[in-house]
C-alpha cells in the first residue's frame, strides 16, 4: 500500500499537471528576480558628453507635440528642437541622437531620473523651470493663440477675455498656459488640463472646452491636422502677466549638474543663431523667421529671471 | 489605408511590448499571489504581517503613482530600472496583491479533511501543501486568476507613460504625425486588446479543463483522470 502511493507520486511528478504547479510557480519567481536584476540600469558615472560620444548617441526627451518634437512615420525622433539638437550635438562629435517620448509634465523629472539628457522639445524658459533644470539660449519665441469655435463665439483675444467672459479653457497639462490663465484670473474650474496636445485639440472638437491655448504652432498644427471647419484660431498674442509682457522663448534643458554639457551646447548654438543656420532647419516645422529672430537678443538668464 | 505599412508594422511592434510586459507581470503576479496567499496563512505572525502589508499597500495604492514612483522618483534614490522591468514589476506586485486573497481563499476552501488525512499519511506540511491541497484549490483559483490575467492586460497600457511602446503608446505616436485618424487608431487598438484578452481566456479556460480532470468541480469534472 505504502509503495503504491509512492510510486503514484513520482508518476505524478514527471507530468504536466496539478501537482507541479506549485513547484513551477517556485521556478518562476526564481528565474524572475535574476532578470529583474540584469535589468537594472548601471549608473552612467561621469561626463555625458564624454559618455556619449563614446556610444555615438546622446538621448533626448520629448513630449510628442508637433511641431516642436514627435516620432515621424518610421518611428524616429523629429520636429523643431530635436533636429536643432541634431546638428549642435554633431558639431561636437556626436553623430546620432536618440528619442525618449514622456507626456510633457514628464519632462523635467524624467531628465532629473537620467532617462535622458537633454530636453529637446521646445520646453518655454521660465523662472519656476529654472530653478529645476539648467537652460540653453533660446532658439525661438512665438505668441501664444487660442483656438476656438469658427467665429470666435466669445471673442476671446487674451487671456483677459477668457478671465471675463465664461468661456471655458483648455491647457497642457503642466504646461505655461496654466499659469498665464491663472494669472489672468480664470477661476480654476474653467480650466481644464489635458495630457498632451492632440488630446487638447480633440477636447475642443468634441466640446469639452470652449477655447484652448497652447502656442499659435501648436494650436495651428492640432486644427491642420484636424482640419475641421468648424474650428479656426485667433491671431497671436503676448500674454500679460502682473502688467510685464511674457515672452515665450523655448530652448533645451539639461540636468542641474550637467553644466559643462549645457555650455557646450549653447556656444555651438549661440553661434549658430549669429550666423542664421537655425531657420533653414526649422522651417519645414513651421518656424521662421519671425520665430526665430525673435530669440536673437534673447538668452536664458533674461528668461529665468523673468 | 488597412493594408498600409507604416500603420501596421508600429502596431505589431506595440503588440509585441505589450504581450511581454503582461507575460512578465502575469509570471511575477502569479509568484507573488501563491507567496503571498500562503504566508497570509501562516503559523507565524510576522509571516503573516509582512503577507498582510504588501497587500494592502499594493492594492491601496495607484497603480499609475506606483509606476511613476519606480520611473521617475526611485531613481533619485536608488536603483534605476529599464521600463520594461518597472513596468513588469509595478504590474506584477499589483496582482499580486489581488491575487494573494484568491489564493487565499481557494486554499482554505479545500476540505478540512484532505488535511487530516494527508497528517495520517505522515506527509510533512510542505508535502501537504505540494501534492494534496494546493492542487486541489488551484482548480478554483483559475477562474479568478483568469479575469486577474486579463485585468493585468489591460493595466498594461499604463506602461505607455512610461516610455514603453506599447500598443497603446503606437496609436498616440500614430495620432500625432497624423498616419492616420484618431477614431481608425484607437478602433484598432481597442480590437487589438480584446483579441488578447479573448487568447488569454482561452488558454485560462483549457488549463482549467485539464486541471479538474478526475476532481468533482471545475470544466473537466467527471473526466477521468487521464
Amino acid at each position: 500500500m505504502k509503495h503504491d502511493i509512492l510510486e503514484a507520486n513520482t508518476l505524478l511528478q514527471r507530468r504536466l499537471g496539478r501537482r507541479t504547479l506549485f513547484r513551477g510557480v517556485g521556478m518562476a519567481g526564481l528565474g524572475l528576480t535574476g532578470a529583474a536584476l540584469l535589468g537594472c540600469n548601471g549608473d552612467d558615472e561621469g561626463s555625458p558628453l564624454e559618455a556619449a560620444r563614446d556610444r555615438g548617441y546622446i538621448t533626448i526627451g520629448f513630449a510628442n507635440e508637433a511641431p516642436y518634437g514627435f516620432a515621424d512615420e518610421s518611428g524616429n525622433v523629429t520636429g523643431e528642437a530635436p533636429e536643432v539638437a541634431r546638428v549642435i550635438l554633431a558639431e561636437l562629435g556626436v553623430p546620432d541622437i536618440q528619442g525618449v517620448v514622456v507626456t510633457f509634465d514628464s519632462l523635467i523629472p524624467g531628465l532629473q531620473a537620467r532617462r535622458f539628457d537633454i530636453i529637446a522639445a521646445g520646453m518655454f524658459i521660465n523662472s519656476n523651470r529654472c530653478a529645476e533644470v539648467l537652460f540653453s539660449d533660446p532658439d525661438y519665441c512665438i505668441p501664444q493663440a487660442f483656438g476656438v469655435d469658427a467665429g470666435n463665439p466669445f471673442g476671446v483675444m487674451n487671456y483677459q477675455d477668457v478671465a471675463n467672459s465664461d468661456a471655458t479653457i483648455g491647457v497642457l497639462s503642466g504646461g505655461v498656459e496654466d499659469g498665464y490663465a491663472q494669472a489672468a484670473g480664470i477661476p480654476d474650474d474653467r480650466i481644464t488640463r489635458f495630457s498632451e496636445a492632440p488630446a487638447l485639440a480633440e477636447g475642443l472638437q468634441a466640446r469639452r472646452v470652449d477655447v484652448i491655448a497652447a502656442t499659435s504652432l501648436s494650436i495651428r498644427a492640432q486644427l491642420d491636422r484636424l482640419a475641421d471647419p468648424n474650428l479656426e484660431m485667433t491671431a497671436g498674442f503676448t500674454p500679460i502677466v502682473d502688467g510685464e509682457p511674457e515672452y515665450g522663448c523655448g530652448g533645451y534643458g539639461f540636468r542641474r549638474d550637467d553644466q559643462e554639457l549645457r555650455d557646450a551646447f549653447n556656444d555651438v548654438l549661440v553661434s549658430m543663431k549669429q550666423n542664421n543656420e537655425i531657420v533653414p532647419i526649422t522651417e519645414p516645422f513651421g518656424f521662421g523667421e519671425t520665430e526665430i529672430s525673435a530669440a536673437t537678443d534673447v538668452t536664458a538668464d533674461d528668461l529665468c529671471e523673468a | 489605408m488597412l493594408s498600409d505599412n507604416a500603420l501596421w508594422r508600429p502596431f505589431l511592434d506595440g503588440i509585441w511590448i505589450t504581450l511581454q510586459v503582461t507575460f512578465y507581470g502575469a509570471a511575477l503576479g502569479t509568484f507573488m499571489s501563491v507567496l503571498s496567499g500562503l504566508a497570509s496563512m501562516s503559523s507565524v505572525r510576522g509571516v503573516r504581517w509582512v503577507s498582510r502589508v504588501y497587500v494592502d499597500f499594493f492594492r491601496g495604492t495607484s497603480a499609475i503613482v506606483q509606476l511613476f514612483w519606480i520611473f521617475y522618483a526611485l531613481p533619485l534614490i536608488g536603483p534605476s530600472f529599464s521600463p520594461m522591468v518597472a513596468g513588469a514589476v509595478t504590474l506584477g506586485l499589483n496582482m499580486g496583491s489581488y491575487g494573494s486573497e484568491v489564493v487565499r481563499g481557494a486554499v482554505q476552501a479545500v476540505p478540512r479533511g484532505q488535511t487530516e488525512a494527508s497528517i495520517a499519511l505522515n506527509l510533512s506540511a510542505m508535502q501537504r501543501m505540494q501534492y494534496v491541497i494546493f492542487p486541489q484549490a488551484a482548480v478554483s483559483m483559475l477562474p479568478p486568476y483568469g479575469n486577474l490575467l486579463i485585468e493585468l492586460l489591460k493595466a498594461s497600457a499604463l506602461v505607455s507613460l512610461i516610455t514603453l511602446a506599447d500598443i497603446t503608446f503606437v496609436a498616440q505616436v500614430l495620432r500625432v504625425n497624423g498616419t492616420a485618424s484618431t477614431l481608425t487608431l484607437f478602433s484598432i487598438a481597442l480590437v487589438l486588446y480584446f483579441v488578447i484578452a479573448q487568447g488569454i481566456a482561452l488558454v485560462v479556460r483549457l488549463a482549467e479543463a485539464r486541471l479538474s480532470q478526475g476532481l468533482e468541480v471545475g470544466r473537466g469534472a467527471g473526466r477521468r483522470a487521464a
